[in-house]
Protein backbone atom coordinates (compact mmCIF):
# COMPACT_ATOMS: atom_id res chain seq x y z
CA UNK A 1 0.00 0.00 0.00
CA UNK A 2 1.36 3.41 -0.87
CA UNK A 3 2.15 6.17 1.58
CA UNK A 4 -0.77 8.30 0.46
CA UNK A 5 -3.24 5.57 1.36
CA UNK A 6 -1.64 4.92 4.73
CA UNK A 7 -1.67 8.59 5.67
CA UNK A 8 -5.32 9.08 4.84
CA UNK A 9 -7.82 9.32 7.64
CA UNK A 10 -9.91 6.19 7.92
CA UNK A 11 -13.56 5.42 8.48
CA UNK A 12 -15.36 2.13 8.98
CA UNK A 13 -18.57 1.52 7.09
CA UNK A 14 -20.32 -1.71 8.05
CA UNK A 15 -22.93 -3.38 5.88
CA UNK A 16 -24.88 -6.00 7.83
CA UNK A 17 -26.84 -7.39 4.87
CA UNK A 18 -30.23 -7.01 6.63
CA UNK A 19 -28.89 -8.55 9.83
CA UNK A 20 -30.09 -12.04 8.94
CA UNK A 21 -27.79 -12.92 6.07
CA UNK A 22 -27.04 -16.65 6.37
CA UNK A 23 -23.36 -16.00 5.74
CA UNK A 24 -23.10 -13.68 8.78
CA UNK A 25 -24.88 -15.62 11.47
CA UNK A 26 -21.74 -15.90 13.61
CA UNK A 27 -21.35 -12.15 13.96
CA UNK A 28 -22.75 -10.00 16.74
CA UNK A 29 -22.78 -6.69 14.89
CA UNK A 30 -23.50 -4.53 17.92
CA UNK A 31 -20.73 -6.13 19.97
CA UNK A 32 -18.39 -5.77 17.02
CA UNK A 33 -19.19 -2.10 16.50
CA UNK A 34 -18.82 -1.36 20.21
CA UNK A 35 -15.48 -3.18 20.37
CA UNK A 36 -14.21 -1.26 17.35
CA UNK A 37 -15.29 1.95 19.04
CA UNK A 38 -13.64 1.07 22.35
CA UNK A 39 -10.40 -0.44 21.12
CA UNK A 40 -9.83 1.21 17.76
CA UNK A 41 -11.89 4.35 18.01
CA UNK A 42 -8.91 6.68 18.24
CA UNK A 43 -7.72 5.46 14.84
CA UNK A 44 -10.89 6.17 12.94
CA UNK A 45 -12.59 9.34 11.87
CA UNK A 46 -16.04 7.81 12.24
CA UNK A 47 -17.92 4.60 11.75
CA UNK A 48 -21.38 3.82 10.47
CA UNK A 49 -23.49 0.74 10.15
CA UNK A 50 -26.11 0.26 7.47
CA UNK A 51 -28.28 -2.79 6.83
CA UNK A 52 -27.89 -2.66 3.03
CA UNK A 53 -25.27 -0.47 1.47
CA UNK A 54 -25.91 -2.08 -1.90
CA UNK A 55 -29.51 -0.85 -2.05
CA UNK A 56 -30.55 2.59 -3.19
CA UNK A 57 -30.85 4.01 0.32
CA UNK A 58 -27.41 2.66 1.21
CA UNK A 59 -25.98 4.25 -1.90
CA UNK A 60 -27.60 7.56 -0.95
CA UNK A 61 -25.81 7.35 2.39
CA UNK A 62 -22.54 6.55 0.65
CA UNK A 63 -23.02 9.58 -1.58
CA UNK A 64 -23.35 11.71 1.56
CA UNK A 65 -20.38 10.40 3.51
CA UNK A 66 -17.77 9.04 1.10
CA UNK A 67 -14.94 11.47 0.57
CA UNK A 68 -11.78 11.64 -1.45
CA UNK A 69 -9.95 12.58 1.75
CA UNK A 70 -10.89 9.43 3.67
CA UNK A 71 -10.01 5.78 3.19
CA UNK A 72 -13.06 3.60 3.80
CA UNK A 73 -12.87 0.20 5.43
CA UNK A 74 -16.01 -1.74 4.54
CA UNK A 75 -16.74 -4.82 6.63
CA UNK A 76 -19.44 -6.47 4.51
CA UNK A 77 -19.87 -9.56 2.34
CA UNK A 78 -16.91 -11.31 0.69
CA UNK A 79 -14.39 -8.92 -0.85
CA UNK A 80 -15.05 -10.04 -4.43
CA UNK A 81 -18.76 -9.55 -3.95
CA UNK A 82 -18.23 -6.09 -2.49
CA UNK A 83 -16.47 -5.11 -5.70
CA UNK A 84 -19.76 -5.64 -7.50
CA UNK A 85 -22.26 -4.64 -4.86
CA UNK A 86 -20.64 -1.42 -3.63
CA UNK A 87 -19.49 -0.25 -7.03
CA UNK A 88 -22.53 1.94 -7.65
CA UNK A 89 -22.28 3.55 -4.21
CA UNK A 90 -18.69 4.61 -4.81
CA UNK A 91 -19.55 5.77 -8.30
CA UNK A 92 -22.46 7.89 -7.09
CA UNK A 93 -20.19 9.45 -4.47
CA UNK A 94 -17.58 10.21 -7.12
CA UNK A 95 -14.92 8.39 -5.11
CA UNK A 96 -12.64 5.90 -6.88
CA UNK A 97 -12.93 2.34 -5.64
CA UNK A 98 -9.17 1.91 -5.41
CA UNK A 99 -6.70 1.02 -2.65
CA UNK A 100 -6.26 4.64 -1.74
CA UNK A 101 -9.92 5.01 -0.86
CA UNK A 102 -11.19 1.54 -0.07
CA UNK A 103 -10.23 -1.51 1.98
CA UNK A 104 -12.82 -4.29 1.81
CA UNK A 105 -13.09 -6.58 4.83
CA UNK A 106 -14.97 -9.80 4.22
CA UNK A 107 -17.37 -10.85 6.96
CA UNK A 108 -18.96 -13.80 5.14
CA UNK A 109 -18.67 -17.01 7.18
CA UNK A 110 -16.51 -15.23 9.77
CA UNK A 111 -16.88 -14.68 13.51
CA UNK A 112 -17.04 -11.45 15.48
CA UNK A 113 -13.44 -11.88 16.67
CA UNK A 114 -12.08 -12.64 13.22
CA UNK A 115 -13.75 -9.60 11.70
CA UNK A 116 -12.49 -7.39 14.51
CA UNK A 117 -8.94 -8.56 13.85
CA UNK A 118 -9.37 -7.91 10.13
CA UNK A 119 -10.54 -4.37 10.79
CA UNK A 120 -7.53 -3.89 13.07
CA UNK A 121 -5.21 -5.08 10.29
CA UNK A 122 -6.90 -2.78 7.81
CA UNK A 123 -6.46 0.20 10.11
CA UNK A 124 -2.79 -0.68 10.49
CA UNK A 125 -2.40 -0.80 6.72
CA UNK A 126 -1.61 -4.50 6.86
CA UNK A 127 -2.81 -6.90 4.16
CA UNK A 128 -5.87 -8.99 4.87
CA UNK A 129 -5.31 -12.72 5.38
CA UNK A 130 -6.44 -14.84 2.49
CA UNK A 131 -9.91 -16.20 2.92
CA UNK A 132 -10.14 -19.99 3.01
CA UNK A 133 -11.45 -21.47 -0.23
CA UNK A 134 -15.21 -21.59 -0.32
CA UNK A 135 -16.67 -25.06 0.10
CA UNK A 136 -18.30 -26.43 -3.03
CA UNK A 137 -21.95 -25.48 -3.22
CA UNK A 138 -24.48 -28.23 -2.58
CA UNK A 139 -25.71 -30.11 -5.60
CA UNK A 140 -29.37 -29.81 -6.45
CA UNK A 141 -31.49 -32.85 -5.87
CA UNK A 142 -31.08 -35.50 -8.51
CA UNK A 143 -27.35 -34.91 -9.02
CA UNK A 144 -24.75 -37.12 -7.46
CA UNK B 1 -29.79 -23.52 15.85
CA UNK B 2 -32.27 -20.67 16.31
CA UNK B 3 -34.57 -20.26 13.32
CA UNK B 4 -33.84 -17.18 11.27
CA UNK B 5 -36.41 -14.44 11.26
CA UNK B 6 -36.81 -11.19 9.36
CA UNK B 7 -38.43 -8.42 11.43
CA UNK B 8 -39.64 -11.20 13.70
CA UNK B 9 -41.27 -13.16 10.87
CA UNK B 10 -39.85 -16.67 10.50
CA UNK B 11 -37.89 -16.69 7.26
CA UNK B 12 -39.55 -19.82 5.96
CA UNK B 13 -42.93 -18.02 6.00
CA UNK B 14 -41.66 -15.27 3.70
CA UNK B 15 -42.06 -16.12 0.02
CA UNK B 16 -39.15 -14.03 -1.25
CA UNK B 17 -36.71 -15.82 -3.55
CA UNK B 18 -35.55 -15.69 -7.15
CA UNK B 19 -37.05 -17.57 -10.06
CA UNK B 20 -34.89 -18.56 -12.98
CA UNK B 21 -36.15 -18.60 -16.53
CA UNK B 22 -34.38 -21.75 -17.67
CA UNK B 23 -34.96 -20.90 -21.31
CA UNK B 24 -32.85 -17.80 -20.85
CA UNK B 25 -30.26 -19.07 -18.34
CA UNK B 26 -26.90 -19.88 -19.93
CA UNK B 27 -25.31 -21.25 -16.74
CA UNK B 28 -22.64 -18.55 -16.64
CA UNK B 29 -22.60 -18.41 -12.82
CA UNK B 30 -22.76 -14.62 -12.48
CA UNK B 31 -25.58 -15.03 -9.94
CA UNK B 32 -23.47 -17.50 -8.00
CA UNK B 33 -20.63 -14.98 -7.93
CA UNK B 34 -22.91 -12.21 -6.70
CA UNK B 35 -24.82 -14.01 -3.97
CA UNK B 36 -22.84 -15.10 -0.90
CA UNK B 37 -25.53 -17.43 0.42
CA UNK B 38 -25.57 -20.54 -1.74
CA UNK B 39 -29.03 -19.70 -3.02
CA UNK B 40 -28.00 -20.89 -6.48
CA UNK B 41 -26.29 -24.02 -7.67
CA UNK B 42 -25.31 -25.07 -11.14
CA UNK B 43 -27.12 -28.04 -12.57
CA UNK B 44 -24.12 -29.36 -14.42
CA UNK B 45 -26.07 -31.86 -16.47
CA UNK B 46 -28.16 -29.13 -18.06
CA UNK B 47 -25.73 -26.22 -17.60
CA UNK B 48 -28.48 -24.19 -15.96
CA UNK B 49 -28.58 -22.46 -12.62
CA UNK B 50 -31.17 -23.67 -10.15
CA UNK B 51 -32.49 -22.17 -6.93
CA UNK B 52 -31.40 -24.73 -4.37
CA UNK B 53 -31.84 -22.79 -1.13
CA UNK B 54 -34.59 -20.21 -1.58
CA UNK B 55 -34.85 -19.28 2.09
CA UNK B 56 -31.15 -18.36 2.11
CA UNK B 57 -32.07 -15.43 -0.10
CA UNK B 58 -31.94 -12.18 1.86
CA UNK B 59 -35.45 -10.75 2.00
CA UNK B 60 -35.89 -7.92 -0.54
CA UNK B 61 -32.42 -8.45 -2.00
CA UNK B 62 -32.48 -8.81 -5.78
CA UNK B 63 -28.94 -7.77 -6.63
CA UNK B 64 -28.15 -11.00 -8.48
CA UNK B 65 -30.81 -10.19 -11.08
CA UNK B 66 -28.99 -7.02 -12.06
CA UNK B 67 -25.82 -8.95 -12.83
CA UNK B 68 -27.48 -11.65 -14.93
CA UNK B 69 -26.43 -11.00 -18.54
CA UNK B 70 -29.50 -12.77 -19.88
CA UNK B 71 -32.07 -11.18 -17.55
CA UNK B 72 -33.08 -14.69 -16.56
CA UNK B 73 -33.69 -13.99 -12.87
CA UNK B 74 -36.98 -12.66 -11.60
CA UNK B 75 -38.16 -11.59 -8.17
CA UNK B 76 -41.53 -10.56 -6.82
CA UNK B 77 -42.30 -6.88 -7.26
CA UNK B 78 -40.66 -5.10 -4.33
CA UNK B 79 -43.43 -2.60 -3.66
CA UNK B 80 -46.05 -5.31 -3.73
CA UNK B 81 -43.90 -7.50 -1.54
CA UNK B 82 -43.55 -4.79 1.09
CA UNK B 83 -47.33 -4.99 1.44
CA UNK B 84 -47.05 -8.75 1.93
CA UNK B 85 -44.51 -8.14 4.68
CA UNK B 86 -46.77 -5.59 6.34
CA UNK B 87 -49.59 -8.15 6.32
CA UNK B 88 -47.34 -10.83 7.81
CA UNK B 89 -46.17 -8.39 10.46
CA UNK B 90 -49.75 -7.47 11.28
CA UNK B 91 -50.66 -11.14 11.65
CA UNK B 92 -47.67 -11.66 13.88
CA UNK B 93 -48.65 -8.72 16.11
CA UNK B 94 -52.26 -9.88 16.31
CA UNK B 95 -51.12 -13.36 17.26
CA UNK B 96 -48.80 -11.97 19.91
CA UNK B 97 -51.60 -9.72 21.19
CA UNK B 98 -54.12 -12.53 21.47
CA UNK B 99 -51.61 -14.76 23.23
CA UNK B 100 -50.78 -11.98 25.69
CA UNK B 101 -54.46 -11.29 26.48
CA UNK B 102 -55.58 -14.92 26.76
CA UNK B 103 -55.76 -16.26 30.34
CA UNK B 104 -52.70 -18.16 31.44
CA UNK B 105 -53.22 -21.76 32.60
CA UNK B 106 -52.83 -22.13 36.34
Amino acid sequence: MNESANSKRKAVLFCTCSGICPSMTQIDFWALAERVRLELGDQIEFMALHPRLCEEDGERMMRQILSDKIQFITPACAEKKQEKLLRDGFAKAGVPMDKEHWIPVGMAKETTDTVFNRIKLALAGQPQPASPPAPPPPKPEGQS
Amino acid sequence: MKARAYLGIPRDLIPWSPRIDSDRCIGCGECLNTCPNNVFVLNEAENKMTVANPTNCVVLCDKCAGFCPEEAIEFPNKDEFKKVLQRLLQELREKAGSEASSPQPK
